[in-house]
């Protein structure tokens, strides 16, 4: 794992003093609340429905147990005794008081941790393929690039105040864990005809009330050359984008409204601008020092192991929850944030003390967040899964629905959210204890429901093989469903099937969907596959009856 | 500043924040504040309305004032009534 050096801790270290005397001023009245907000923001602080939302960077999702260990105390200490973890790799704590922020920026200044550009129109934090270094057939690490990219980007003087925020996302596989074709920028690692690592660069994706698969920009960035080509894509954002709308100020509209060639001309010509200059030109001896932090930990050399386990609960959990690893005798341990008729990505502090201890004992000290709201323990040895399942089990950690129907992303919605309007965990609550039985799920197979409470897209309903989206009319709840998206590498957005539901009909309307599917698919067709080969018809006429 | 009223609701009260910590609150007929939607002062639209939107806003601890449509004695939107009651959903390991 990265480590922080000296610059690194003088610079948060000096952040929270510096917002430490900005609360104070405001609570003395120093500041009005329109001088306050901007710098609150810029340290992750929202103003919610029912309180201050506090919401903490975890770069590109990966923490050690002492960084989970400190986020258990936080929530316990200074909030309610959980925390939500995003689909931005981050957690989110819903009732801290404004009075204690700095405490809790102190606390997590102790762990090489903090909350900047966690909100406000930056770069926000990087994220990336949850299972980096442990998969097979990984080209390279995405993290070293991702803790490269951090680096830049932080407090970067050109980029504090663009037309809007701006999300980076890496993959190391061609399998695409990170939705990278969903992000600003989307940063695919490569290998050229020569073996050499470079970049495929996707830019203008997003979601949104306008969404946008992102467009192939370039096809190989060399690896010394990718700083200069983010700061090509950025300047170019920086200088076009619009800022009299924040409605149409992403990139993605920019790319859109200019077109794609017209967008890559100007890239180009900035980049070799930039190029020239060799400003941005990373030096190998530093890339170097920080491609020692994600070296591999020290595998014990194991035989091959992927027999299922005699005990049928922890054979059905390891075949839905544990993944190959690349590293003969070990596995990639998924931890579900999704109990049956729980609340998508929260964790209590109990669990999140325990899942530190089984980091610390059976995964080399690590831990990983996925932008599925899920939790990853990257390097477990197979001989040792029965008693992480055994431990996972016992603080209601260890559900086998990883990429089942219960398996739901759900923004916090209308409960939390000062934006939201129409709530979204209860539905994936009713959904979850609808579809309970696992047996049951597991015939189903993989299906990816995503919900939203507004337009925003938080929940990601846009890339859900079902979407949900929550509307306001007149007061009352209504949810939109889309069938067919994708955030993966065949990352497309879902078709609206019709009128909206009011609340009480939306798990009924998802089962009708579940049982057309069962009733047409072909043997091995996930739902997804079955929507891509009959369309939107076949289910629509089921729902609406027409 | 935020909008939650409609031109058919003739019935409001003025909810806002917390500064220290951000709690909802609500503005009572003694030009104070109380965590209690019940103990909300409520009015009728135009004049009352802005007057006791303009009396809120002279206090300085508070904010994110506004006004909210009000029906039979309960906020009249989801969102009102989510604020008074806190989230329909429980918390982890609680």
């Amino acid at each position: 794992m990265y480590r922080y050096d000296e610059f690194d801790q003088k610079m948060v270290t000096a952040r929270v003093a510096q917002f430490r005397e900005q609360v104070e001023r405001r609570l003395a009245g120093a500041l009005s609340e329109d001088q306050f907000k901007p710098l609150r923001l810029m340290n992750g602080v929202y103003l919610q429905l029912h309180a201050y939302m506090l919401r903490v960077a975890i770069p590109y999702g990966t923490l050690s147990a002492r960084q989970m260990r400190q986020l258990a105390y936080i929530a316990r200490e200074y909030d309610k005794g959980y925390g939500h973890f995003t689909t931005r790799q981050n957690i989110q704590y819903n009732w801290v008081a404004l009075e204690r922020i700095p405490d809790v920026l102190a606390d997590l200044a102790k762990v090489e941790m903090h909350a900047i550009q966690t909100s406000g129109n930056c770069i926000r934090n990087v994220t990336a393929d949850q299972y980096a270094g442990a998969v097979a057939d990984e080209i390279e690490d995405p993290r070293i690039i991702s803790e490269i990219i951090r680096q830049w980007s932080s407090f970067h003087p050109e980029f504090s105040f663009l037309p809007r925020k701006f999300k980076i996302a890496v993959s190391g596989h061609a399998q695409d864990r990170a939705a990278i074709k969903l992000h600003d920028i989307g940063i695919q690692i490569v290998k050229n005809a020569h073996g050499e690592i470079g970049y495929e660069v996707h830019v203008g994706g997003g979601q949104g009330r306008t969404p946008f698969i992102a467009k192939k920009m370039a096809d190989f960035v060399p690896r010394d050359k990718l700083l200069a080509y983010l700061e090509a894509v950025m300047r170019v954002y920086n200088m076009l984008g619009r800022r009299d709308n924040s409605y149409k100020a992403r990139i993605k509209i920019l790319v859109h409204e200019i077109g794609e060639s017209e967008m890559r001309r100007m890239i180009d010509e900035a980049f070799a601008t930039i190029d020239a200059s060799q400003m941005l030109r990373l030096p190998e001896a530093e890339a170097a020092r920080i491609r020692s932090y994600f070296a591999p930990p020290d595998f014990e050399d194991l035989p091959r192991e992927e027999a299922l386990p005699a005990d049928a609960d922890l054979a059905h959990w390891v075949k839905t929850n544990v993944v190959a690893h690349r590293q003969n005798g070990y596995a990639i341990v998924n931890i579900s944030l999704k109990p049956i008729g729980g609340i998508p990505g929260d964790a209590s502090a109990a669990q999140m003390e325990a899942i530190a201890d089984i980091a610390e004992t059976y995964s080399f000290d690590e831990i990983r967040v996925t932008h599925e709201q899920n939790l990853v323990l990257a390097h477990v040895r197979w001989s040792d899964l029965a008693a992480v399942y055994e431990q996972l089990a016992r603080h209601d950690l260890a559900t086998p629905n990883l990429g089942l129907i219960s398996d739901t992303i759900a923004c916090p919605g209308l409960d939390y959210c000062n934006l939201a309007n129409a709530r979204s965990i209860p539905l994936a609550q009713d959904i979850s204890n609808c579809f309970a039985d696992l047996e049951r799920q597991h015939d189903i197979g993989e299906l990816k429901i995503k919900i939203s409470g507004c337009i925003n897209a938080c929940g990601h309903h846009h890339v859900g093989h079902i979407g949900i989206l929550g509307v306001d009319k007149k007061g009352t709840e209504f949810y939109q469903i889309s069938l067919g998206g994708a955030a993966d590498e065949n990352a497309a957005l879902g078709e609206i099937t019709g009128p909206a539901f009011t609340e009480d009909k939306v798990v009924g309307a998802i089962e009708n969907l579940v049982a057309t599917y069962i009733g047409i698919r072909h043997d091995g067709e996930r739902f997804i596959d079955t929507y891509r080969r009959v369309g939107m018809a076949v289910f629509k006429e089921r729902l609406y009856g027409e | 500043m935020a909008q939650h009223t409609s031109k058919h609701a003739h019935t409001h009260a003025i909810t806002a924040n917390r500064l220290r910590d951000g709690g909802v609150v609500y503005y009572t007929a003694q030009d104070t504040w109380a965590d209690d939607f019940a103990e909300a002062a409520i009015c009728q639209s135009g004049q009352a309305a802005d007057d006791l939107l303009a009396a809120a806003n002279k206090h300085t601890a508070i904010i994110d004032i506004y006004l909210f449509d009000v029906a039979d004695n309960q906020p009249s939107s989801v969102r009102e009534r989510i604020r008074a009651q806190g989230p329909t959903v429980g918390f982890v390991g609680q």
